[in-house]
């Protein structure tokens, strides 16, 4: 062994020197994602599974983690006599489709308008990106809701004016439930600020590499700016528009209430087996939501290649 | 509204070189579309802004005049003892140094480890790479909560394959120290590595090839080439991860408050505590001010007003540094290419 390996340091080259390019390429691959893959299997894919043990059973972690099979008991407690899961987790849903698509459209037109050449585009630009810093978490709901006393809140936004505009809609004869899309969105309209700020970017980003001579093209072939909207813009944006799908609903997952209640229900109640039935239970939540949604938008992304 | 805005706008992009059509026309349609643009994007500005700055105006209110209909834009009486008492509450002097280290440790980790995962991603071909890849989306769209238990109690009893128990005969608990959060980010899973993993691995595919090929050419190993040549080229991807993961890092309570929920030095947490009960925050602090204001104590409209101003304590730094790189940090999200296909 020993005089095997001196024999290699001997005649100059390791068997690294040996190996033909693509086996290094591999092992140079691999090198690079040691740490990752660490992580990966520390911290995702090791609690994935204890996560799905933890639901079966009911456990105490003081002094030390001990676990009881008891079966589905902590799923029926989740969804059948817990309360607040259910209710919580409904919004959730519902809040999620009623944001998604208003995040999407918002996104594309702020970049759309940021795209342009104009005056003081340096300063509108530094603006819209101020969601982004303002992010995460506490500070976020804390400014929203001030915000949302800012502009008056939902009933009084039921006072001035929203009714009168929700009878003209009926009198146009829009169903009542887009009427009340409608004015939800408009109600939601910080949320949907706040949660613009990378989708902006990612928008302002793609269009920004649309090849020119497209709109060269539209534009001999007599297309009109509607059109060439709708032919070009919309299509070559496609792939960041199920990109940034993705990302909105994860996001808006990461915000949920049910986390909360998860949270209070592990640490402040101690039912550690029911905190991961529902973390179970939402997990499915989310990777269902998201992969519908995304293969239903995949249907229509264009890949340009 | 919104799509004639659009058609007006491109018509006005477009419209500059056709001049065989009636220019007067043009013209017209032309500052129509600019001024509709205008208009959009100061509404969207006031809306981003509005309350930001109102809680700015709050902030430099004097107590006596809070909920004044005199102040609501314009303070009547301008006064700094918000600020003062705001920062007292949640132990600014300490706070601000120490999460600005803290943020900026986490950020160089989360950083160079999801910079190697996603130059590998990008440009080494080796066995199950896209079923990897595969897991970094996975990764991004679970939300980090659901494995809140296990990592818990992971830390709880710190040990890896074995090893700390081999050598000290029991495992760590890194519970109440940062070292848990260090832990976390190093490896690459911290708070949105997934994405951060995908935006590096856009932008190192959105690189010529040509300039490894050559290096390697040269004679440079995988390593000389990535720290000389890719680096260098992927600056503005490199910029992009660092704003976001030091803006993410800054903001973030979950992980703190999860696994070292005693340190009042970070600033995020110490701003969580004291809102949700500002009363007693309020009385903690009450013997370190001169308060003259002590009848302002149970009233709502003053807790409030002392918790927005603490909100902008704790936002004002990331302003500050966003305004010094804003220009760079927009141009550079243009030039990586976080979409490059």
């Amino acid at each position: 062994m020993t005089t095997a390996s001196n024999k290699v340091k001997k005649s100059g080259g390791s068997w690294y020197y040996r190996l033909p390019f693509p086996r290094k390429m591999a092992l140079w691959g691999i090198i690079f994602l040691i740490p990752w893959l660490l992580g990966f299997f520390l911290f995702f894919l090791t609690p994935m599974i204890q996560v799905v043990r933890y639901s079966f059973n009911e456990m105490s972690i003081v002094p030390r983690l001990e676990l009881n099979y008891v079966g589905l008991q902590n799923y029926t407690q989740a969804l059948q006599i817990d309360p607040n899961f259910n209710r919580i987790l409904v919004n959730t849903l519902g809040e999620v489709l009623l944001l998604t698509p208003l995040v999407i459209v918002f996104s594309l037109l702020c970049a759309i308008l940021l795209n342009g050449k104009f005056k003081g585009r340096a300063i509108a630009r530094a603006i819209f990106f101020i969601p982004i810093i303002m992010a995460t978490g506490l500070l976020l709901q804390r400014v929203t809701s001030m915000s949302a006393q800012l502009a008056g809140d939902t009933q009084n936004a039921r006072v001035f004016g929203a009714g009168f505009v929700a009878e003209l809609l009926f009198q146009l004869g829009i169903g009542r439930q887009m009427v009340s899309y409608l004015l939800n969105s408009v109600n939601n309209i910080f949320k949907v600020v706040s949660l613009s700020g990378i989708q902006i970017l990612i928008f302002l980003s793609a269009l920004q590499s649309i090849s020119p001579a497209l709109y060269e093209v539209a534009k001999i072939e007599g297309a009109t700016g509607y059109e060439t909207f709708w032919k070009v813009t919309v299509v070559m944006v496609s792939p960041m528009i199920l990109t940034c799908t993705v990302y909105t609903l994860a996001d808006l997952f990461l915000r949920s209430d049910v986390i909360d209640l998860m949270y209070s229900v592990a640490f402040r109640r101690s039912q550690f087996g029911l905190s991961a039935a529902m973390s179970v239970v939402y997990l499915i939540m989310c990777v269902l939501v998201i992969g519908i949604i995304s293969s239903l938008v995949r249907r229509v992304v264009f890949y340009y290649d | 509204m919104t799509e004639s805005t659009i058609k007006l706008a491109r018509q006005n992009k477009t419209g500059k070189k056709a001049l065989n059509v009636p220019l007067m026309k043009k013209k017209g349609k032309r500052w129509l579309g600019s001024f509709l643009r205008l208009l959009l994007i100061i509404c969207l500005s006031y809306l981003i802004l509005a309350p930001i700055l109102q809680n700015i105006v709050v902030a430099f209110t004097h107590p006596d005049d809070l909920g004044m209909a005199t102040s609501v834009w314009v303070p009547q009486n301008v006064s700094t003892q918000n600020w003062h008492v705001a920062s007292l509450m949640i132990n600014y002097a300490q706070a601000l140094p120490y999460t600005f280290l803290h943020t900026s440790i986490m950020v160089i980790l989360q950083t160079v480890c999801t910079m190697l995962a996603g130059y590998s991603f990008a440009r080494f071909k080796f066995r199950f790479r896209s079923v990897l890849f595969a897991f970094v989306v996975f990764t991004i769209i679970v939300p980090p909560q659901v494995f809140m238990m296990p990592q818990y109690l992971f830390f709880r009893s710190f040990d890896i394959f074995g090893i700390i128990t081999a050598i000290t005969g029991k495992p760590l608990n890194l519970l109440g120290s940062t070292a848990s959060l260090y832990v976390m980010s190093a490896v690459g899973m911290g708070l949105k590595s997934g994405l951060y993993v995908y935006i590096f691995r856009q932008t190192f595919r959105g690189l010529p090839k040509e300039l490894e090929e050559a290096a390697y050419i040269d004679g440079a190993g995988f390593l000389r080439t990535f720290t000389s040549i890719v680096l260098p080229a992927a600056q503005a991807g490199i910029l992009t991860v660092v704003v976001l993961s030091f803006v993410w890092n800054w903001n973030d309570s979950y992980y703190t408050n999860l696994f070292d929920n005693n340190n009042i030095r970070h600033l995020m947490l110490a701003y969580g505590k004291a809102i949700s009960s500002v009363d007693e925050a309020l009385a903690s602090i009450s013997s370190k001010v001169p308060l003259t204001y002590s009848f302002l104590l149970k009233s709502p409209v003053y807790e409030a007003a002392i918790a927005k101003t603490a909100s902008m304590l704790v936002f004002l730094p990331l302003v500050v540094l966003y305004l010094f790189i804003q220009r760079k940090f927009v141009q550079g999200v243009e030039r990586s290419g976080i979409t490059g296909m």
